[in-house]
């Protein structure tokens, strides 16, 4: 029998939300570690996705696209225009241990000067030019996209060119406090290195990430930005 | 057809992997596709757990605007966007559902729902019963015991933790977990075994 028996006989409760909020953090721990168990939960929603597609559909209320068109366009790329592009970028999930990473990356980096990448967030002086150059980022079917992501932080959306220029859309970020500032950063080498200092309210902010970047983050920190990072990340992503 | 139900021209021949890569990038039309296909599943199966047609479409649009936000978070090789779908709108209607408050108006709900459809009869399980239409799932339903088919429509469609479905049904709730378990992996061979288990 297995060590985690107990935890695997919850299998069943989890693939069905039947779990208090105790054991499905407890189940999440486990799945994270034991192939076994994750194994065991695809085969176990093989059976509950079919319920869930059992039910009748239902019509939608009427207005109901409207309101989640007015929704997802009531963000930092409102101002876009529709696009219509071949879809090319395959993405991927966040990995799940990069803030305890960062954390201990930023507790062995030397100092790092903010340096030559650093752009600053604050209302850039043509935010229109800025707005034509990212969207010409986002036609570029060469260009890959990513999703930074984290606990209770909104989406933000960034695009970065094979060049290695990129823009990331931070208009859904809560405005931050005077004193601080978000700060994105490349977790992609041994040290986090910070490629732009987005401000307390950034919008749409270009950044230089090199062409081979693939991790980024944001953090929170205290102005005018941080040699290191000195807190975990607010959201992560990959781009792809 | 209803409002916003219209094919897109566009995007009508795209599988949903290629529209949700196309909503990464921003396509609102890509994204209006993947409404027009999957939004009424989603909305139908919150109306069933919630009973109630507004809550019901917060979380419709709750498992839009998530999709919209996070687009990453479906894996077209783990699995079908539907299934996708239905399993957050599960999720999150299950959350809702975990409030006293929202509990109260759902056996509110419940049993306008009854009088209207089902007068007399009070059996949730019976209720499900009769609403799912997919016979493989329900033969596959059928093939497992009374106890362990209970136990999984209670907590899939009633929305009730394991424990509280062992209080109601007056079981340890060791039984009700091994009944869950173990009934969900019969039904998982057997829907593999019709050819409805395959993962692409």
């Amino acid at each position: 029998m297995s060590a985690h028996a107990p935890l695997d006989e919850l299998l069943g409760a989890y693939a069905l939300d039947a779990l208090d909020e105790t054991e499905r953090r407890a189940i999440e721990e486990h799945l994270e570690q034991s192939a076994e168990a994750r194994a065991e939960l695809r085969q176990l929603r093989i059976a509950v996705d079919a319920l869930g597609a059992t039910e009748r559909d239902a019509s939608c209320p009427e207005g109901a696209w409207d309101r989640i068109h007015a929704a997802i366009t009531d963000g930092p790329d409102r101002d876009l225009p529709v696009l219509h592009l071949p879809a090319t970028a395959r993405r991927h999930r966040p990995p799940r241990l990069v803030a305890a990473a960062l954390a201990l990356a930023a507790a062995l980096v030397v100092g790092l000067g903010l340096g030559a990448a650093v752009h600053r967030g604050q209302a850039p002086s043509n935010e229109a030019a800025v707005e034509r150059l990212a969207d010409a980022a986002l036609k570029d079917t060469n260009a890959r996209v990513g999703t930074l992501a984290g606990e209770g932080t909104p989406a933000v959306r960034v695009v970065v060119e094979p060049g290695g220029h990129g823009y990331l859309f931070g208009g859904d970020l809560p405005s931050l406090p005077p004193g601080r500032t978000y700060q994105l950063w490349t977790l992609d080498g041994a040290a986090p290195v910070s490629l732009a200092v987005l401000g307390p309210n950034p919008r749409i902010v270009p950044f230089s990430a090199g062409a081979a970047a693939t991790t980024l983050a944001i953090t929170d920190e205290a102005a005018p930005g941080a040699a290191v990072p000195g807190s975990a990340p607010l959201a992560v992503g990959t781009l792809a | 057809m209803e409002p916003g139900m219209e094919p897109s021209r566009e995007h009508g021949e795209r599988s949903d992997a290629e529209l949700v890569r196309a909503v990464a990038r921003f396509e609102e039309a890509a994204m209006h596709e993947l409404y027009r296909r999957h939004g009424r599943a989603v909305f139908g199966l919150a109306c069933r757990l919630l009973g109630d047609t507004m809550r019901a479409e917060e979380i419709l649009q709750d498992v839009f605007v998530r999709l919209w936000e996070h687009p990453e978070r479906f894996e077209p090789g783990r699995g079908e966007l539907r299934s996708f779908l239905l399993r957050q709108a599960h999720s999150r209607s299950i959350d809702r559902l975990r409030s006293d408050t929202a509990r109260a108006r759902r056996e509110e709900g419940h049993e306008v729902e009854r009088a209207r459809f089902n007068p007399g009869d009070d059996s949730l399980e019976r209720e499900v019963w009769e609403l799912i239409r997919s016979e493989t799932v329900k033969e596959a339903l059928a093939a497992l015991s009374a106890g362990e088919r209970e136990a999984i429509t209670l907590a899939y469609f009633g929305g009730y933790t394991y424990r509280e479905v062992a209080t109601m049904l007056r079981e340890p709730e060791g039984t009700i977990k091994g009944r869950i378990r173990v009934g969900l992996h019969k039904l998982a061979t057997r829907l593999e075994s019709a050819g409805l288990g395959a993962r692409s």
